[in-house]
Parts: C-alpha cells; structure tokens; sequence
C-alpha cells in the first residue's frame, strides 16, 4: 500500500527572493497515520501544509522533487491539488466560526460544499449532512443546519468545520491548529473525535499544531519544524521520548513538568488587599448573571488563579475588579477601601494600584509609541511615583532591567521586538507604578511554548522581589501552576472549588474542577484521557511504517 | 429595534422642524424688503409684512408654524403665493426620480470600479485613472463637459433643457415626473425622449459619485477577500461562482449603506445637476426660494428631506440585518 500523499524535496520561497523560507522538506502520510507538525510562530507549519495543498498565498512559489497523491504522481500541485482539495482532501481550520461565511444559514454552506464534491440532489445533501452532525456529536442537527455561524460555540463549530470535511469521505484529513481556539475541555474531546474518525474510514491526516499535547495525544508520527527547516521527524514516541535533535530537546525542556507545583505560601496567610464579596452581574437585565454572588479574596504579595471555561465569567470578574464594569450587587474591597459606589473620577487616583496585563501584547501596545516612551506613559499620568524627570528615566531604566530587556530597547517600537518582548514591555509597564495588584489576563495564551516558560518565571521572580499580588486568568494549567498560590474554579458565574494551589489541583474535591484538569492533554505519548488512549493505541499497534520519510 | 426607529420619528422632525425654523429666522436679509423689489415704497413693505404675519414676535410664529404642520399646512410661497406643500410634492417626483435613477447608476458603476481594482490585473490601472477623475471632478463641471460633448459636438444627446423636448406631447400631469407620467400614460415615444433627457445627469452622477462608491466597494472587496472564510472556501475547493457569490455578497452592505448616505445628500446637493440640465425639480426649486428669501418654501423643503431621509435609514437597518445577521446580537 502505498502513502496517501508523498512530497519529496518541498521548498518554498518569495517570487522574487532566492533563498527558500521552507528548506528541503519531505513529508508522507499513510493510511490510518497521523502527522504532526510541530514548531514555533514563524517556523513554516503552514506555509508548508499550504505548498503541499497547492494554495499558497500569492507571491510564494513552491518547488518538489517528487509529489504523489495516492501513488499517482502529480506533475503540478497547484492544479492537482486544486481538484483533490474538498473532493479527497477534507479541511479542518483553526478558526471555525470565521470559517463557515456569516451570510448564509451553515446547513447552505455545507449543502454547496457537499454538492460540489459529490453530485446529488439536495434532499440527498441534507440527509447525508444531518447523519454527518449526527455522528460527530452534534445534538440537534436540524438545528445546527438553520443557524448562522456566528450562533454556534467554538466547539460545536468545529464539529461542523470536521462534519464537513469529513462528508465527501476524503482520504487525507488536513487540520491547521485545530483545537488552539477551544477549551482544554473541548479540546480533548475534538482531538478524540478526529482521531476517531481518521482511524475508522481508514483515512491518513496532517495536523499542525504548537501544542505537544496535541501531538502526544492525536498523532503517530511527528515532524518538528524550526525556521523552515526539518530538525527531526519520526514515530511520536521515539520522538517525544528520546529526541535526537538539540532543538527538539530544548522545545520538550520547555514543557512545564505537570507535577511540580511553582508557589508555595508558607506561614500564615498574608492579609488581603483585594476582596470581592458576593458579586452579582448580569449585562442585560432580567437576564441570567454571568456572576452569581462570587467570593474571592486575593492574599498580599501572593497569586490566585481563577480557572474555568470560556463563558464562565472569568473576564467580566477580572474586570468588575478593575471597575472597568459595574456589578449588580456585592462589594469591591481594594486596600481597606470599599470601591464599589466610587465614582471613575474619585477612583482614577487608585488605578496605579490595581494595573493589568492583557493576552496579546500586540493589541495592548500603541505601535506609535517607543518602549520608553510606552513605560513612562504610566509614570506620566500618576506622577507622584516618580515626580522628575530624572526619577522617571532612573525607573524606566530600573523596570526595563527588571523584566530583563536591554537599554537600547528603549528606543524601539513595538513592531520591532518579539512576542515575548513585547509581553514583558506590558509586564513593566503595568509595574511601573508600583502596584499591590495586578490582573494577568491569558498572559502566556498567545506566546509560544519556549517563550512561555520564561515569561513566567519572570513573572514569579518579579512578585518575589516588589511583593505584587496577582490575579491570573488562565487557560494554562502549566502557568497556573508555575504562578498560583491559591485557585479558584468559577464554574457558571461560581465559584464551585478555591484553596491553595497544591489543593485544588492535586486534590480536587468538585466534579467540574476534576474534568477541568482532566482535560489537559498530557505530553507524555498516550499517557491520559481513557478515550484519547484507547485510540491511540489502535492507531499504533501496527509497526510504524511510512509514516514521515 | 425598527419599533424603536419609528418612535424615534416624531421627535426626531420636531426637532429639525424647529431648527430650521429658528435658522431661516435668523437668515441676514429684510425678507419683505426684497419680495417688494428696489421700488417699494416702506408702505409697501410694512404691508407685505403684515400680509406673510413677519410683524408678530417670533414665538407668535413659531406656533403659527407648527400648528400648520400638524394639520400639514406648510403655508404659502411668498413669491408664487401658491401652498408651498403642492408646490414641493409636484416637483419632488422628478427630483426622487433622477436622484434614485443617479445614485443606482453611482452604486453600479461603484461596484464595477471597485471590484476591477482589486480583482483584475490589467483594467485597475483604467479603472484607477477614472476613479481618480470622479473624484477630483464636480458634478456641475463634467455635467457641462458631457453636455458640450455629446450634445454640442456629437448631437448624441438631446437639448440639455427639461425633462423632454419643448415639441415632445406632453404627458398628462399625475407625479411631475416626465418619464413616470409618460409611462402612466402609455405614450411611448415620450417615454423614450424622457430616458434619452436621463442619460446625461445620470451618467454624470454615476460618475462623479461612483469614484467614491468605488473607494468604498474597492475597500470592502478587499476585506472580503482576506476573510477567513474565503480561505476555507478555496480550501475545500468551491468553485469560482460560489467564491464569487461569497464575495459580493458580504462586499454588498457597506457599499450599499454609503449608496443610502449618498441618497440622502444628493436630495439636496443634486440642485447643482438640476440647474445644468434645467430639470426643475425640487431642489432646484428650493434654490431659487433660498435666494428669494422665500421662507415657507425653504422650510417645508428641508422637512421634506429630512422625512426622505429618515426613511432612507431606516431601509438602510433593515437591509442591514437582512444581509448581515450578526449586527442583531
């Protein structure tokens, strides 16, 4: 049996530039294998998916040695691949509620798709799409098939995004970071469902993915990628398990290692500078809340991380707390001071207390302003941290030192340094002011894995020296548990599960807190998650063969 | 939310009522003075004040005024002495008719030129330069420069005078509107004079108002095409028509809403048109009344426009959640 595709000597590059952006890359899928790719922003994931579906972007050009698909050779992949695409190879994408056009009802869209596929009528589309719903878990297919997009969850989208390309029966599955956009929860149940249905039609697939997790769980063979270049490729357990490469050991080394917990409060509790009593908020009245009588004190100098899913109201939380929001009832507490009927004006003064750090540094830093001038801003507007002018430059020297970036930094701007970089400008400029309080909202969600770790021992040494107390909104356990001292699990707008981190997390005593931690893709080749396992296994037994050349 | 929009009316013409009330009031210019002409003697004058109720104080004829519109009596021309509201309403047709005629032609040509700049390779360039001259050119200018072409030079075009030739029968009056009384009427040839009077200040309009239709059609084609959902659609391999549909369709609402902001502006600015091709309609009309000082005439022309816009509007809201269903969460 030959593999399903197989591409020999892939380079991609500029029209007009010479040198490639992805070197002399092969890549072979089988039936019933599942390729990961692997790398950090920028290391040509996808461009190379993209060259070897023939749908560059415009301005890249792509060259092979050899290419075939399903033993026949193709002459051309930007014309054969065209017609494969759909037809033999189904698409699984990050973002499925974008994907899937806002203008139309989704049972449309996929009625097209289907018909242009496999010619038949549309009574046939629709019968064959709602068994489609039916078998990737979706509840009410009827249903699904009248909304628009834009009514469906991230999951429930991605079942129809796989419900789809699953419908024309393809041989080749190709998912673009399929689950980044979803809940842990979710999560694992869309890499068990794809997995599922890759083994069972005997199909091969291509996953990209940043995540370890992803790949330990839903892949048998790996390809780690690193500026555009293959460092090393093979079974995922030999990889993950002994890598060959220097780079892949230094991207395994920067998994955070689940057991070890980062915070650990000793002696008595320290006294609270946050407390929030009883928070009731709803956004439209008459309405169900999205927080109902929400408890939560934050220790000084200490972090407490509030976990849950998306719509559990962790946000509006952070933000009644930042009194970016109003509530509805309860009480705001910040150093002794009951804030919560404080008017914006009498409370701006307190704002160099409680600061914020958000998700993406990018949105959060104004590109027209250099590092300085992005650090002193803060200083600027609560002048009596640093009155002159040389104060102010000692501080912005002393934070820049602080989150451990370069003087000459300071006169860059934001487009110039990295993701990274551009986190820890966010970090000093919200400790500029010296703080009690900070909200660290996703701060780790949209860096890459190595860059994560560093953000956040930085972040923990930083509370070590200035004494900051953090609120942490995560996704991540593995920051959650580098970071927490204490944990609170917000379930529906409540608090179901709080205690100290080692509680919580090692011992759960709540349901929901146990699903939610059961969730977390283990790095470890098949090490968790019964259903995930069971799969894998039969995806496995066989020797591996083929698989990545 | 339309509920709401309806309701929003009654304060909404209120306000512009007495806002322009209160504008045309304060307008520099003895309104008697120059209705009596440079001859009159002050009697004279005195008299006409009198007569149009301009001598009782300002607030006297403020509720004069509004009484009148709630019993939609917009009052008399100074100047014709007619009812200023059959005065406008016989005019408005011919006006409405060449402004909805114009501004199609405007979204049209907008579309056209928007979707060759972003999607052709060889026409952008053409499609550009004549971007580029809709903009930087007035309507009254081209309006001239198309009559002097195509009517003094080609003698394509018929005599840029009126709605149809002087010798055309005339149809029997119902809107004002030569082509829409002329089709009421069934007479056949009229109707072909009446659309060849249409072509020259409707091209005019599509061209000097479709360059920015175009900008805004060019803008929105090219977000639409770097949406993600047109990526998955190549992705799994639809075909160019259905591409295509996907496209326009979500490149329509915006360039459709700055067709209705377009509408609503050229109520008023197309007296510019009018008076090139001398089509006598409102606008027109209510130039002439500014100049005269013809107070009545000028305040119902504004309520006018503004009633038209309102509904223009809200046909816009509506259109828009019809195409776009997410504006409604």
């Amino acid at each position: 049996m030959s593999d399903l595709i197989e591409i020999r000597g892939l380079h991609v590059r500029r029209a007009d530039v010479q040198a490639p952006i992805v070197k002399n890359v092969d890549v072979s899928v089988g039936r019933r294998r599942v390729l990961g790719i692997v790398g950090e922003t920028g290391a040509g994931k996808t461009l190379t998916v993209r060259a070897l579906l023939g749908a560059l972007p415009p301005g890249l050009v792509a060259t092979t040695e050899y290419a075939a698909f399903d033993g026949k050779p193709l002459a051309s992949l930007t014309e054969d691949m065209a017609r494969l695409r759909g037809k033999r190879i189904g698409m699984v994408v990050q973002d499925p509620v974008g994907a899937l056009p806002y203008i139309q009802s989704v049972g449309r869209t996929l009625t097209t798709l289907l018909r242009t596929h496999r010619p038949m009528s549309k009574a046939e589309a629709h019968e064959r799409i709602l068994r489609m719903f039916e078998e990737v878990g979706l509840r009410d297919p009827a249903a699904v098939m009248r909304v628009r997009p834009h009514e469906l969850s991230g999951g429930m989208a991605q079942r129809v995004v796989i419900a789809a390309a699953l419908m024309t029966d393809p041989d080749l599955i190709v998912a673009d970071e399929p689950t980044t956009a979803l809940d842990p929860t979710v999560q694992a149940q869309i890499l068990a469902l794809l997995k599922r249905e890759i083994m069972s039609r005997d199909a091969g697939a291509i996953i990209i993915t940043h995540d370890i997790g992803v790949v330990a769980q839903a892949c048998t063979d790996v390809m780690v990628l690193y500026q555009g270049e293959v460092r090393e490729a093979g079974p995922v357990e030999k990889v993950l398990t002994a890598p060959q490469d220097d780079y892949t050991r230094t991207l395994l080394r920067a998994l955070p290692d689940p057991n070890e917990l980062g915070a650990v409060s000793e002696g008595p509790r320290p006294k609270v500078v946050v407390e929030a009593r009883d928070i009731v908020k709803s956004y439209r009245r008459g309405k169900d809340p999205v927080l109902r009588g929400v408890r939560l004190t934050v220790p000084a100098g200490q972090t407490v991380a509030i976990v849950g899913e998306s719509g559990a109201g962790k946000s509006t939380l952070v933000r009644t707390i930042l009194k970016l929001i109003d509530i509805d009832s309860g009480r705001i507490v910040l150093k002794g001071t009951d804030i919560t009927d404080m008017s914006q004006r009498a409370f701006r003064p307190q704002r160099k207390d409680v600061q914020v750090v958000y998700q993406n540094p990018t949105a959060a830093l104004n590109p027209r302003l250099t590092i300085r001038q992005l650090i002193e801003e803060p200083l600027l507007t609560f002048p009596e941290v640093a009155p002159t002018k040389a104060e102010r430059d000692a501080r912005i020297h002393e934070l820049i030192a602080a989150v451990r970036l370069r003087l000459e930094f300071l006169d860059r701007y934001p487009t110039q340094l990295s993701g990274g970089q551009k986190q820890r400008v966010a970090i000093a400029r919200a400790l500029a002011t010296r703080p009690s309080v900070v909200v660290l909202d996703e701060p780790t969600a949209s860096l890459d894995l190595s860059v994560r770790r560093h953000v956040v021992d930085l972040l923990a040494e930083l509370q070590r020296s200035t004494g900051v107390a953090y609120i942490l909104v995560s996704h991540d356990f593995a920051t959650v548990r580098s970071l927490a001292h204490e944990v609170a699990v917000l379930y529906r707008g409540e608090i179901v599960e709080s205690g100290p981190a080692a509680q919580v997390l090692r011992s759960p005593r709540n349901d929901y807190t146990r699903r939610l931690l059961a969730a977390e893709l283990s790095t470890v080749p098949g090490a968790r998650g019964a259903e995930v396992m069971e799969l894998f296994a039969e995806g496995s037994g066989a020797t591996p063969k083929g698989g990545v050349a | 939310m339309i509920a709401t929009r309806l309701a929003l009316a009654v304060p909404l013409l209120f306000a512009v009522a007495t806002l322009i009330f209160l504008l045309t009031h304060v307008l520099p210019g003895d309104v008697a003075g120059i209705i009596a002409g440079p001859n009159a003697t002050p009697e004279n004058i005195e008299a006409i004040r009198d007569r149009l109720g301009l001598n009782k104080p300002l607030w006297e004829q403020y509720t004069d005024y509004l009484a009148g519109l709630l019993r939609g009596d917009l009052g008399e021309s100074f100047v014709t002495g007619r009812d200023v509201r059959t005065e406008l309403l016989d005019r408005l047709p011919s006006t409405l008719l060449l402004v909805t005629l114009g501004i199609l032609a405007a979204t049209l040509w907008g579309l056209l030129l928007g979707a060759t700049t972003v999607f052709s390779r060889t026409t952008a360039p053409a499609a550009r330069a004549l971007t580029s001259l809709g903009l930087s050119m007035p309507d009254f200018v081209l309006g001239v420069v198309l009559i002097y072409v195509f009517y003094f030079l080609l003698d394509w075009a018929p005599s840029p005078i009126g709605q149809i030739d002087l010798a055309t029968p005339r149809p029997p009056d119902v809107t004002g509107a030569a082509l829409i009384d002329a089709l009421l009427a069934g007479q056949w040839s009229t109707v072909g004079d009446a659309l060849a009077h249409l072509v020259l200040p409707v091209a005019t309009m599509a061209l000097v108002y479709g360059a920015s239709v175009g900008k805004v059609a060019e803008s929105a084609f090219l977000e639409a095409r770097s949406a993600p959902f047109m990526d998955y659609a190549r992705l799994s391999g639809l075909r160019r028509r259905t591409r295509a549909r996907y496209l326009t369709l979500t490149s329509l609402p915006p360039t459709i809403t700055y067709s209705g902001v377009a509408y609503a502006y050229m109520l008023g600015g197309v007296v510019l048109i009018e008076t090139v091709f001398s089509w006598g309609g409102v606008a027109q009309f209510a130039a002439s009344a500014l100049a005269n000082r013809d107070l009545n005439v000028i305040q119902g022309f504004v309520l006018i426009v503004a009633v038209v816009t309102f509904l223009i509007y809200l046909l816009l809201d509506i259109f828009y959640i019809v195409m776009d269903p997410r504006v409604r969460t």
